[in-house]
């Protein structure tokens, strides 16, 4: 009846109207188009690149892979949370950029596929031999042969981080098993100290803390129990739910961490007020620089019959990793896929300079590391799974849903017993 | 020129532009809207027609929709028996011919230029609490007992993003009763004078029934704006902890941008284009009456 885009732009026009004043921030959806015509007037093509990534290496390697292609760039960076809404309105209605980054998880990716607005890239690695610098498994190959993708972030892991100096001051040390971590949340708590800071507004810290409380339980249970051969009622998923309820009962977390906003709590934990911290690896840097020595960190303590080196829970999903993907309706498609790949690569120097595992053979020699980054490194090379995050695994909606049904159970509205029948039904019926 | 203005086929023409462009960009999204909230779409994929699933499963199945629907109604009453009230006192204080009148009024107006998100960002900060200044200042107090996770607890995250949006607009509808006020006659209250009514029987006797008109229009105003808030709950809360604070309007924004429930958002669309439209005409009507003169 409508057409897809006009549908789409209309459907959002009248849903926007009244909302979306708090959500702007970014400028409108240029997309690929906007000053392309501008700058072909110069003789030279552009190619516009949206980003959610804040660190500065990204800029910054994104503005060397352009001049080394020759191309003038139009670079965005988009904040990550309204990222999410735009990236999703621009491809419903075809208003993409050249090239854009993309979040790990089915949930995002899927939709990249179905809308049928991306490029194959296979054509441009195969012409350029670039195909060969990454390593196994990297690029992700779809049902239909073609490889739409190429990488833009490293596996990034759940890390427990926590405070030198409070730690010291607590004359405690760091929590090597759930009796353990109990005893230390109940000493830091009687001293006046946060325990764990957690956001809680925006549900995954707590979401992902679940993860790996139930990996350490079994360390297969998400898997069985996602593919029929168990049920998420079984005693792991229980048991971690006990967990969290008992971490909340005894005042783990900060007052009204429900409503605290990550950034809030990170603050809490960089400002000496919070014991615990845990976040992903990718945090690393920005956390040693906020806090200097005064940064510990530990393999997640063995709060179940797993040990340490078990299974870490991964942000990164090897069947939808973060990606770059290119607009195959770009004005300049051959140099934007060209551009794609080797800012994919450039920022896999830019990962193995820092002393991380890259994605691709890189010769960049690794800069020394810091004592805890190089204790990380270690540790996960020991960890035997990286449970992908289970919201990645599920369909945008289901996860959103098992989200709230989370945070309800960190919130005490539902039991632990409650929680798990209701995350059965959720996901069973979501296979 | 005069003849032009009472040729109504020339006036016609010219309101054809603007029309044209008001129901381009208004009445057809929101009928686009409409014919989406039948379907099950998620933004990509081809739309299935699912005939009134959306509205069956917005009644009877989602729990949070009543939840926001319940949320309306309480910024709605808020608006209308505590801001207005409030904003009708301190127009009568700063209509007073008082030192300083003009400064009172800057003062209470001036939280309305602020951008509702830097003032829902600056409340996070001060409700805070961990570090906020609110749960300080109560400690300080020796109050200490008193102190809550104002925003993280839900029996009273409502309340505290109530109070934000009752500092934030109590100064708008104070300016329009503040014009209001002074509007009336000063004859009346000093006729009133002689009949001895004078303080709160001249408000009660004069300035209230003079300005119903005004007071009909904050009404609206107050209830349209309580039934669509959706900028100060997405930055303070984002609807939590666990919806207590979900509006139709968030969710709205939930279902169809993170949900990809195009389908459905569009459906509590329509649900709050009706409500607002049957309230307003309601209150239209029940407010309605004949012009007092004395």
């Amino acid at each position: 009846m409508f057409g897809k885009k006009l549908g789409v732009v209309a459907a959002s026009i009248a849903l926007s109207s009244v909302v979306l004043s708090a959500c702007g921030g970014a400028n409108g959806n240029e997309g690929a188009t906007q000053n392309q015509d501008a700058k072909a007037a110069e003789g030279k093509e552009s190619v516009s690149l949206w980003m959610f990534d804040a660190d500065p290496m990204y800029q910054a390697a994104a503005e060397a892979t352009a001049a080394e292609v020759g191309v003038d760039l139009n670079y965005e960076y988009i904040q990550d949370e309204t990222y999410k809404t735009k990236i999703s309105v621009a491809l419903a209605a075809n208003e993409l950029p050249d090239v854009f980054q993309q979040h790990a998880g089915k949930s995002y990716r899927t939709p990249v596929l179905q809308s049928k607005t991306v490029a194959p890239l296979n054509d441009t690695l195969d012409s350029t031999g670039l195909g060969a610098k990454f390593l196994d498994n990297q690029l992700v190959k779809e049902e239909d042969g073609n490889i739409y993708s190429v990488p833009s972030n490293i596996s990034t892991t759940l890390v427990f981080y926590y405070n030198k100096k409070l730690m010291s001051d607590l004359g405690a040390t760091p929590p090597a098993t759930w009796d353990d971590l109990q005893a230390l949340v109940s000493k830091a708590d009687d001293k006046g100290i946060i325990p764990i800071a957690l956001g809680g507004k925006e549900r995954w810290q707590g979401d992902l803390l679940y993860n790996l409380l139930v990996a350490r339980q079994d360390v297969n249970a998400f898997d069985n129990a996602i593919k029929g051969d168990a049920k998420f009622t079984d005693a792991p998923f229980v048991d971690a739910a006990k967990q969290v309820a008992t971490l909340v009962s005894s005042n783990a977390f900060q007052k009204g961490f429900l409503g605290s906003a990550y950034l809030d709590a990170q603050e809490l934990f960089k400002n000496d007020k919070a014991l615990i911290w845990i976040d992903g690896s990718f945090n690393f840097g920005a956390l040693s620089k906020a806090m200097g020595d005064n940064l510990g960190y530990i393999a997640f303590p063995k709060t179940g019959a797993e040990d340490v080196y078990s299974a870490t829970i991964g942000f990164q999903n090897s069947a939808a990793p973060y990606s770059l993907f290119v607009n195959n309706s770009s004005k300049h498609l051959d140099k934007a896929k060209e551009f794609a790949i080797k800012l994919s690569l450039k920022l896999n120097d830019e990962f193995v300079r820092k002393g991380l595992p890259g994605y691709a053979a890189s010769e960049v020699k690794s800069e020394s590391q810091n004592e805890q980054l190089s204790a990380y490194a270690t540790d996960i090379s020991k960890t035997a799974k990286t449970q992908a995050m289970w919201f990645g695994l599920l369909s945008a909606d289901t996860g959103q849903e098992y989200r709230d049904m989370t945070q309800q159970l960190y919130g005490g509205n539902l039991t632990p017993e409650e929680y798990t029948a209701q995350l059965e039904t959720l996901l069973r019926s979501a296979e | 020129m005069e003849r032009a203005l009472s040729d109504k086929k020339l006036i016609a023409l010219f309101l054809v532009p603007g029309l044209t462009v008001f129901l381009i960009f208004y009445f057809v999204p929101i009928l686009m809207t409409a014919y989406y909230s039948f379907q099950e779409w998620d933004g990509i994929n081809p739309m299935a027609f699912v005939g009134l699933d959306n509205y069956t499963k917005m009644f009877t199945a989602d729990k949070s929709f009543w939840k926001a629907v319940w949320n309306s109604v309480a910024f709605l009453l808020t608006g209308v028996f505590v801001q207005l009230p409030l904003s009708f006192g301190l127009a009568l204080l700063v209509s007073r011919k008082m030192k300083g009148r003009k400064w009172f009024r800057n003062i209470y107006f001036f939280p309305v230029v602020m951008s509702t998100t830097m003032v829902s960002l600056l409340w996070v900060k001060i409700y805070d609490p961990n570090i906020g200044m609110l749960n300080t200042l109560l400690e300080a107090a020796h109050l200490g007992s008193w102190a809550q996770a104002w925003l993280g607890d839900t029996k009273t995250a409502l309340l505290s993003v109530l109070i934000v949006t009752t500092w934030h607009y109590v100064g708008y509808n104070m300016l329009i009763l503040f014009a209001g006020i002074q509007g009336i006659s000063e004859q009346y209250y000093e006729a009133a004078k002689l009949d001895g009514a004078v303080g709160w029987k001249a408000v009660r006797y004069i300035t209230l029934p003079l300005l119903s008109d005004v007071l009909r229009i904050c009404v609206v105003l107050n209830v349209i704006y309580a039934l669509k808030t959706f900028e100060s709950v997405y930055v303070m809360t984002n609807g939590g902890p666990l919806h207590s604070t979900t509006m139709i309007a968030l969710k709205m924004f939930q279902e169809a941008f993170l949900k990809q429930n195009f389908g459905y958002g569009s459906a509590l669309a329509v649900f709050m284009v009706l409500e607002c439209l049957i309230i307003a005409w309601v209150l239209n009507k029940v407010l309605t009456r004949e012009k007092i003169e004395y």
